[in-house]
């Protein structure tokens, strides 16, 4: 039977990281990257592994890079500190690597779930990720913010699912809204798209109908509507900040100082 | 003439509080209580005066009156971080204190308020006034815990002139407030009446109605309308805040699937 590593990145997950690794403790390894936490991470990680090793931060790609290096066995499973295997996949899991399988990937579907709730519509299931794959067929590109695995070779789906806690909190979901925005907006100026009023207006309404009616958001209740909302917010959000930026911009390098 | 003191609170104000010290110079002497800052904003206030308290921030009341206590002049002049007195306010203020007869305890000020570097002349905002000159030994700070405010006991008036107030410089600085005071406010009013699906529709809605149209929020331009949609935002955050309290408590249980 073939061996599995399973390879987690990590920084200030204390919340989280010890139902992510109680959930893959039937692994045969288990390669922990914290990037100094200051948090109580690394003790619980220790509870469940000795592998674990201390590095910078350098980037997603590259500390994903070095958790794959740390690890041993022909396949890999990455995850992140919010996911967790269900005992369905993991089982699955099991059961394949007995099968030395033709494929070098495997790709498995994600439960968001968004304060508190599974959300299986507005576009959010299922997700597949490609999360499992043979060691040296595969490798962490430096795509900066979605990273991912590029694969050599074929790939194929698995039947159950990961599970995956985004947010819990509205506190934490708006402050990362406030800064993906401001990110967001700097990528539209840097590729000289214009803003303005209608943008603001209707791209906002755009994203909430396709969400909450076309995608079936309705059904996701309360939760639903939130997530439709706030996701139109950010749209709105977005414009309006990059209208921001490109009238600062302007001001700028017209010499103007207008305080 | 009757001498004045300037009273200022602080807490990590390293962007505003230059500016602030600069415009209130002319005093007898500036009063700085600083909340324990991690910035560089006591070594800039070190600048200006040499009368700065460090006392731990709780809330804005104590803190102001703990500010206000150390003033040893008849008169105070209370001004927050992002605000500056005019030039013209300056006069205003020295002219009244060579007065023979001062007829009143306490003057009210008008603010500019500045959206993005625009000053904002309807939504609400403007005049707005504040009572933030009056004559110490009859004056205390109200214990309101967001709201704070002083408490003359005596006769007041206005001033003709204004101070200046950078309270939203960008849209970021704008949500990051929102964020902050949303959550603070969702914890006062979790006890109050429950909260569904349509607060977070139609008292957004109002809010946008009452700033754009009644407070005529159109004729402040694209920074009205801004300013306008991020005061219905704010509703909506918070209504949604309420509603997460109101379902989970504290901390958010991941129900799983089914609901």
């Amino acid at each position: 039977m073939s061996k599995l590593s399973v390879i987690i990145i990590t920084l200030n997950e204390e919340r989280h990281i010890g139902a992510c690794l109680k959930s893959v403790n039937w692994a045969d390894e288990i390669i922990v990257v914290d990037a100094k936490s200051t948090d109580r991470t690394v003790e619980i990680a220790k509870q469940y592994t000795e592998k674990v090793y201390v590095n910078e931060w350098l980037g997603y790609s590259e500390n994903k890079n070095i958790a794959l290096s740390h690890a041993s066995n022909e396949w890999v499973l990455w995850l992140d500190a919010d996911e967790r295997v269900t005992p369905e996949l993991a089982q699955e899991i099991q059961d394949l690597l007995k099968t030395n399988p033709a494929e070098n990937g495997f790709e498995m579907s994600r439960r968001a779930y968004f304060l508190g709730k599974w959300i299986k519509h507005c576009g959010w299931y299922p997700d597949y990720v490609m999360r499992l794959f043979r060691r040296e067929k595969g490798i962490f590109n430096d795509n900066r913010v979605h990273e991912g695995v590029q694969l050599e070779g074929s790939k194929r789906r698995l039947n159950h699912d990961l599970l995956h806690f985004t947010d819990d909190s509205l506190e934490h979901y708006l402050w990362k809204f406030n800064r993906y925005t401001t990110l967001a907006a700097e990528e539209q100026v840097k590729r000289k798209k214009r803003s303005g009023l209608f943008k603001i207006l209707f791209r906002p309404l755009h994203t909430w109908l396709k969400m909450y009616i076309f995608k079936l958001g309705f059904l996701d209740g309360v939760q639903g509507f939130i997530l439709c909302s706030l996701s139109a917010g950010y749209v709105a959000v977005k414009y309006a900040k990059t209208w921001e930026l490109d009238r600062k911009l302007e001001n700028d390098s017209s010499g103007g100082n207008n305080k | 003439m009757e001498k004045i003191s300037v009273s200022i609170i602080t807490l990590n104000e390293e962007k505003n509080i230059g500016d602030c010290l600069k415009s209130v110079n002319w005093a007898d002497e500036i009063i700085v209580v600083d909340g324990e800052s991690t910035d560089n904003t006591v070594e800039i206030c070190k600048q200006y005066t040499d009368k700065i308290f460090t006392k731990p921030f709780v809330e804005f009341s104590s803190q102001k009156q703990y500010a206000l206590d150390q003033c040893q002049y008849p008169w105070v002049l209370s001004l927050d971080s992002d605000e500056r007195v005019l030039p013209e306010l300056k006069e205003e203020i020295l002219e009244l204190l060579v007065s023979k007869e001062i007829s009143h305890q306490g003057y009210y000020i008008a603010r500019r308020s500045y959206f993005m570097n625009k000053w904002i002349k309807y939504c609400g905002w403007y005049p707005g006034y504040q009572l933030r000159l009056f004559k110490r030994d009859v004056t205390h700070v109200s214990p309101n815990r967001v709201h704070e405010g002083f408490i003359v006991k005596g006769t007041t008036a206005k001033l003709k002139y204004d101070i200046d107030h950078y309270s939203h410089p960008t849209i970021e600085s704008s949500i990051k407030k929102l964020n902050h005071y949303t959550t603070l406010e969702a914890r006062d009013r979790v006890n109050k009446k429950k909260v569904g699906v349509h607060n977070f529709i139609f008292n957004p809605l109002s809010a946008f109605l009452i700033k754009y149209v009644r407070q005529q929020g159109y004729r402040d331009g694209m920074h009205g309308f801004l300013l306008s949609w991020i005061a219905s935002f704010l509703k909506m955050v918070l209504y949604m805040k309420i509603w997460v309290l109101q379902k989970y408590g504290d901390s958010v249980v991941n129900a799983d699937g089914e609901s």
